[in-house]
């Protein structure tokens, strides 16, 4: 067992005996065999001995037994390290950033404890998965949709703390922007609630966010001031239709237009799904893959190729595509879609496809065929095409997300793709020779380029490198990560550093006065107690 | 030279074999009744999946063919099952859906109990046979 740096043995074994008359023995995990559940599969330090790991576990039932464990963890200066399900691969799955550190894992806190219909909201506890609380909707036959990330097998709670994001309308996509009210536990053991829920016999908690004062939710979101224990959070009314459909543009130029006009539409709220952008001749992810002629031109001159752009003008490919996407009544969204086709036409060339129409509920046809979390249906289905197949024929034991956000501009787009190309022959990186970005957010675009890990050292090592080497040329170029491995949060915290690094002073000065035994998630998102700070994990 | 069915078939007597004389050992003696699982999942993807399905059927095995996607099993069936009690499954499926079953599985206090993989066949995903159960008790 690794013990948290500097507790003694004794007052660690003096803490899980408290925790187990807090919590019941049965729910306090201390064998080799159950830490390890807790080890994060994905872990880019995987058999490393830098690989950061679990003392133990604990897991509470409600808000009481939440306040009695972090009593005696800030007693004893135990770290803890809250999780809700622990699901959250890719960026850091369950394990601690704080190698030794005690997981307090909130699943047994599963419970729904509101939905309102009638005003579209839900109240849930840490750990309610997306599933739960879907088919908590479908079993009181409630006609709300809750915005779910791909895989759904996460919570609510822990995506939108750790700035997760979905696939409805804009306004629910961002899963923190879309909670009302939180319940903390902070490290003293007191229990805060924010927004309304300040107000005692409130009826408003889950309605409106701010209360009164300042507003203080967002230093909860990928922080260590606190256990979150409950949270609200906007739901989306069914809508009546779904449609959706693709413009096509002919030249590599066009894709500023072709951005600035969705841009457009999205702001206005014309076009309220997740849009996705794409390439017919260069093919690819939700596309035919790309001919070989295309791929050697793309190597050779990049995606401004003026051989690429000849060719893609000789047999009438277009450069370019997006598919707008939209929920509403149908009349409406037909005429959306219209709008859009009338904006769109002004980039000369422009052609115009009509996609997927569906009147909702989904009849158990379509349901078997539409990618599911755009209409707010948890699925696994992502981890059956990750697998071995003619374009991933070497899958690994995983991925770690590198993940900066981009302005919303074509140029942008082409610009970072001009900077990660550049990049990926410079350190030999295992990313495409072209991406297009992802719509999660409406005003920002955020690149998403999955680094493999595998259970190979070496590997894993040279990948780690090139991962902080990208971080940092990404911050050069004014490009910042939105979330990251804990691995890589003090490089990534480190390139947030206008005057002086004021923003990481502020968050430690509010974590020292907080926290100030430094006992929740020391580290987490590179804030460190006083104690520790300095130090690495 | 085995043909491709013959090479299938030798596959499944490895695979299955172990299975079911593991089991008995593994699983915790409320749960080593005649047959003692609850689901046994195969993969309609691959052939060698399909014939395990097939066999286990012909066993007396309640089975449940997937499409590589575990969702509608987990949801209209595992996760309300083993909110009652834990339930040990066996199965025969590429990597993916072990990995969703396992984590899911952790949850009701159950572990991968016995797990062997198989060389891939073709071009095709290499295939494991796995059971997941409570702990023995010890």
């Amino acid at each position: 067992m690794k013990l948290p740096p500097g507790v003694k043995s004794k007052d660690f074994a003096d803490a899980i005996r408290q925790f187990e008359d807090a919590v019941g023995k049965q729910w306090v995990f201390t064998s080799e065999e159950d830490v390890a559940l807790y080890r994060d599969a994905y872990s880019p330090f995987w058999g490393e001995e830098e690989e950061r790991v679990a003392s133990a576990a604990v897991a509470p039932d409600s808000v009481e037994q939440v306040q009695k464990v972090v009593r005696v963890a800030n007693a004893l200066k135990i770290p803890i390290y809250p999780i809700s399900t622990g699901k959250n691969l890719g960026y850091g799955g369950s394990a601690p950033n704080l190698s030794g550190s005690v997981v307090l894992d909130l699943k047994r806190m599963n419970r729904v404890l509101e939905v309102s219909e009638r005003n579209a909201y839900a109240l849930v506890e840490p750990g309610v998965s997306y599933f739960d609380l879907y088919r908590h909707i479908q079993e009181k036959g409630y006609k709300l949709w809750v915005d779910v990330p791909d895989p759904g097998w996460g919570s609510p709670i822990g995506n939108a703390l750790d700035h997760g994001g979905g696939y409805l309308q804009p306004q629910f996509r961002n899963h923190f922007d879309s909670h009302c009210g939180m319940e903390v536990v902070l490290a003293n053991g007191e229990v805060l609630r924010t927004g309304m829920g300040a107000l005692p016999g409130s009826k408003t908690w889950q309605e409106y966010k701010f209360g009164f004062g300042p507003w203080i939710d967002g230093i909860f979101s990928q922080g260590s001031s606190g256990v979150v224990t409950k949270m609200g959070f906007w739901l989306m009314p069914q809508p009546d239709a779904y449609l959706t459909g693709t413009v096509t543009v002919p030249g590599y130029e066009d894709i500023t237009p072709l951005v600035d006009i969705l841009t457009f539409l999205e702001n206005s709220g014309v076009s309220n799904g997740m849009p996705g952008l794409g390439s017919p001749v260069l093919g690819g992810f939700m596309m035919p893959p790309p001919k070989s002629e295309v791929t050697a031109m793309l190597n050779e001159g990049g995606v401004a190729s003026p051989k690429l752009q000849q060719y893609a003008r000789q047999n009438g490919i277009p450069y370019w595509s997006c598919t707008v996407k939209f929920y509403g009544p149908a009349k409406a969204i037909t005429a959306q879609w219209e709008y859009a086709k009338e904006k769109f036409s002004a980039i000369a060339g422009a052609k115009f496809q009509d996609g997927e129409s569906y009147k909702l509920p989904l009849t158990p046809d379509q349901f078997n065929k539409v990618h599911k979390p755009e209409f707010g249906i948890p699925s696994l289905e992502m981890f059956s095409i990750g697998a071995r197949s003619p374009y991933n024929p070497t899958p690994t034991s995983g991925h770690m997300w590198f993940s900066p956000i981009i302005p919303r501009t074509g140029e942008a787009i082409l610009e970072a793709n001009r900077v990660f190309s550049q990049a990926a022959k410079d350190f030999g990186l295992p990313i495409l020779s072209f991406s297009l970005p992802s719509t999660y957010w409406m005003r920002a675009f955020i690149f998403l380029f999955g680094f493999p890990i595998t259970h190979d050292i070496p590997t894993n090592r040279k990948n780690r490198e090139s991962f902080r080497k990208l971080i940092q040329l990404s911050a050069e170029h004014g490009w910042g990560e939105y979330r990251t491995p804990p691995a890589f949060q003090d490089t990534v915290m480190e390139t947030y550093s206008f005057n002086n690094h004021a923003l990481r002073r502020f968050h430690e000065t509010i974590k020292d006065a907080l926290d100030p035994n430094g006992i929740i998630s020391p580290g987490r998102y590179g804030i460190w107690p006083k104690h520790l700070r300095g130090q690495k994990a | 030279m085995a043909n491709r069915r013959e090479f299938i078939k030798a596959g499944l007597a490895v695979s299955m074999i172990p299975i079911l004389a593991t089991a008995k050992e593994l699983l915790p003696q409320s749960a080593a009744s005649v047959f003692p699982f609850y689901k046994v999942i195969f993969d309609h993807r691959f052939p060698a999946s399909r014939e395990f399905g097939s066999e286990m059927e012909k066993l007396g095995a309640a089975v449940h063919g997937i499409n590589g996607d575990i969702t509608d099993l987990w949801f209209h069936d595992l996760d309300q099952r083993w909110k009652q009690a834990p339930a040990p499954i066996a199965g025969m499926t590429a990597h993916g859906p072990l990995f969703c079953l396992e984590r899911l599985a952790w949850d009701h206090g159950m572990r991968v109990l016995s797990r062997t993989d198989h060389p891939p066949v073709d071009d095709s995903e290499p295939l494991i046979t796995w059971i997941i159960g409570p702990r023995a008790r010890s």
